[in-house]
């Protein structure tokens, strides 16, 4: 039973997508096929992480191999936790994607690409082996740059274009990391690796470990490599850049998580050091190049990056507290960031453009959107009772505790720039009372449909925010489980190991 | 018109001798040199020679359906034989065997070989899509 359980998330997309090529003339039978497919991997995500919340890890090798040889696929507290939300943000997109998406897009592939990416998502989430993690972040790859090029006019193939060389980039680097690690070890096994890594010179583990930190640096927009990301996401449309925002970055904070608590920490005050100095400089460039745009999604792109910063920042100070920070961040941002996104879509609709100076008075006319854009946007900025707030709150702590004030610093620094830029799109798009609106622009309809999507996310930030107690021992508890590495290898390699 | 007749007396003796060969290919591959992947490849190939010598339409028509669907229906036969194992209490993509007596021969089927014949349609299916595509524009 848990087998199917834990080959489900990848399995249910990927038959999805297979029925959607079969049948992709005929559109309301996708149509039904999509939402149900995207519903029972909700469903599924959730029986996923019942139980392993409830029993502990499953680990399973496809083709009944044993353990180091076959492609182990492993579910612990973290993964489950991802695949879960990734699987609501999903599900949200494709409602939304329902009223948003033209007939073009349709005709080629939009459906099907979407669940190739979840695909790609769940399986880099679930997978217990690196290069299989590889193939996973090529899945996503493929389908995301279809996607991010499709009906491509100019503007949106140049972004594209930066967004897959530069992917293709960390594509090398991780591969040519896990040539070298493969033939210093011997094995791509996650649990074997740590276990065989363990032994070995700590000086060649690191040096390893630095190539991957670039791989999954560039997937995850850090610091100096971060370009790609404000380049591209504004370009397609809302549907397809909200799960981009929500989950593609996520996967590399994932992927630098699980690396660096599980394979590589032969070295900790060195690598980690470097990974604070890192998540610092990433949270301050990411929040000046939001201030200084105009434009209402390359205000979020650039927040995208600036919030990676504070999950690599608790990554980085290495303690239990820390960690449920960075995983408690995680999912808070993932729902808050793709909602942002989806409303963005919305005002899009109704006003024509993305441009703050070219909206206005939405906050007069449109009074429930704006008190759900309300919710997201501040709890980004990390006001009180939402739940960006509490997340930022266990970092400081930990940060505090960990005694780098210089770091604290930097961070409460950036929350206040955070506010300060939210305020800008809440100012410049919903409270001001002058714009320059498109000529002609008539609103294609689909717009109370797209709330749907909106409200619900936005439901589950507030509810994040009321029960941040069981949330915090949650996250607690899978920072818990993954620093204590040996209830992962007893899990995947049995109890010999 | 005149100077394909060659081409298309070629072609017509050799698109059944590649189909057939694909299909060897194909099974073959599961102990020797070959498999899904390069019996699609010869299969599109004989497609593809069948289109020059005549056209991309009845190159099209030879294949009944849309080559997405060809691809989609490769794509559902490989997944299924990585499926059919979680049914019965096995991890995924673990193989299943059937033997049996087929006109005094021992036969040695499996999902494996199901896989494999999936794979071979997705890439005849893959390629068709291309080749099609590419003619339209």
């Amino acid at each position: 039973m848990t087998k199917a359980l834990l080959f489900s998330p990848v399995l249910i997309p990927y038959f999805t997508a297979t029925l959607c090529f079969v049948c992709h003339k005929m559109k309301r039978t996708q149509r039904v096929l999509v939402v149900s497919g995207a519903l029972l991997h909700l469903a599924a995500a959730i029986a996923l992480f019942v139980q392993v919340r409830g029993h502990g890890i499953i680990a399973h090798t496809a083709g009944d191999w044993s353990a180091p040889f076959g492609i182990t696929l492993v579910a612990d507290l973290l993964s489950a936790i991802m695949v879960l939300v990734s699987s609501i943000i999903f599900s949200a997109t494709v409602v939304y994607a329902l009223f948003s998406i033209g007939e073009e897009e349709e005709h080629f592939f939009y459906y099907p690409l979407m669940h190739t990416l979840i695909l790609g998502i769940s399986w880099a989430f679930l997978t217990g082996d690196l290069f299989n993690m590889y193939v996973s972040f090529e899945v996503m790859l493929i389908s995301s740059f279809i996607l991010l090029g499709l009906r491509g006019g100019r503007f949106q193939m140049e972004g594209s274009m930066k967004y897959f060389l530069v992917n293709l980039l960390s594509s090398i680097f991780f591969l040519t990391g896990l040539g070298i690690l493969y033939g210093y070890a011997g094995t791509l096994n996650m649990a074997d690796l740590s276990v065989k890594l363990a032994t070995a010179d700590p000086r060649v583990v690191t040096l390893i470990s630095m190539i991957f930190f670039v791989a999954f640096g560039i997937k995850s927009a850090l610091f100096p490599v971060f370009s790609w990301l404000p380049a591209a996401y504004h370009t397609p449309p809302a549907a397809t850049s909200a799960i981009f925002a929500g989950l593609l970055t996520k996967v590399g904070v994932y992927a630098l998580i699980r690396s660096y608590t599980l394979i590589f920490v032969a070295e900790v005050e060195f690598t980690h050091q470097i990974i604070v100095v890192i998540a610092c400089l990433t949270m301050l460039t990411g929040v000046l190049g939001a201030y200084s745009q105009s434009d209402f999604r390359r205000i979020l792109s650039f927040h995208i990056i600036s919030q990676i910063g504070y999950m690599i920042w608790g990554l980085g100070m290495f303690t239990q507290l820390a960690l449920a920070g960075s995983i408690f961040y995680l999912f808070h941002h993932i729902i808050v960031k793709s909602n942002l996104f989806f409303i963005s879509g919305i005002v899009q609709n109704l006003h024509g453009s993305y441009k703050l100076d070219r909206l206005g008075y939405l906050f007069r006319n449109k009074l429930v959107l704006s008190m759900l854009f309300f919710i997201p946007a501040f709890s980004l900025a990390g006001f009180p009772p939402l739940s960006g707030f509490f997340a930022k709150f266990l970092l400081v702590k930990a940060g505090v505790d960990s005694g780098a004030y210089w770091a604290v610093i930097i961070a409460l620094f950036v929350g206040l720039m955070t506010a300060l830029s939210m305020t800008k799109i809440w100012g410049g798009a919903f409270l001001k009372l002058r714009n320059h609106p498109v000529e002609g622009h008539e609103p294609p309809g689909g717009a109370k449909g797209m709330m749907v999507s909106v409200a619900i996310l936005a439901t589950i930030t507030v509810l994040i925010g009321i029960f941040s107690g069981p949330m915090f021992s949650l996250a607690y508890d899978a920072a818990t489980q993954i620093l204590d590495r040996s209830v992962y290898i007893t899990a995947v390699l049995g109890g010999g190991a | 018109m005149g100077e394909l007749l060659i081409l298309r007396f070629g072609a017509r003796i050799l698109v059944p001798l590649f189909l057939v060969y694909s299909l060897y290919i194909m099974l073959r591959g599961h102990n020797d040199a070959g498999g899904g992947f390069s019996g699609g490849l010869i299969a599109a190939t004989a497609l593809i020679l069948y289109g020059l010598a005549y056209d991309v339409r009845s190159m099209k028509n030879l294949l009944k359906v849309h080559p997405v669907r060809v691809f989609g229906f490769g794509l559902l036969m490989a997944s299924s034989a990585a499926v059919m194992p979680l049914f019965v209490g096995s991890t995924a993509l673990t193989g299943m065997w059937i033997d049996f007596e087929f006109l005094h021969t021992h036969i040695h089927l499996g999902t494996p070989m199901l896989f494999d014949l999936g794979v071979f349609h997705c890439v005849v299916g893959g390629v068709m899509a291309i080749i099609v595509t590419l003619k339209e524009y």
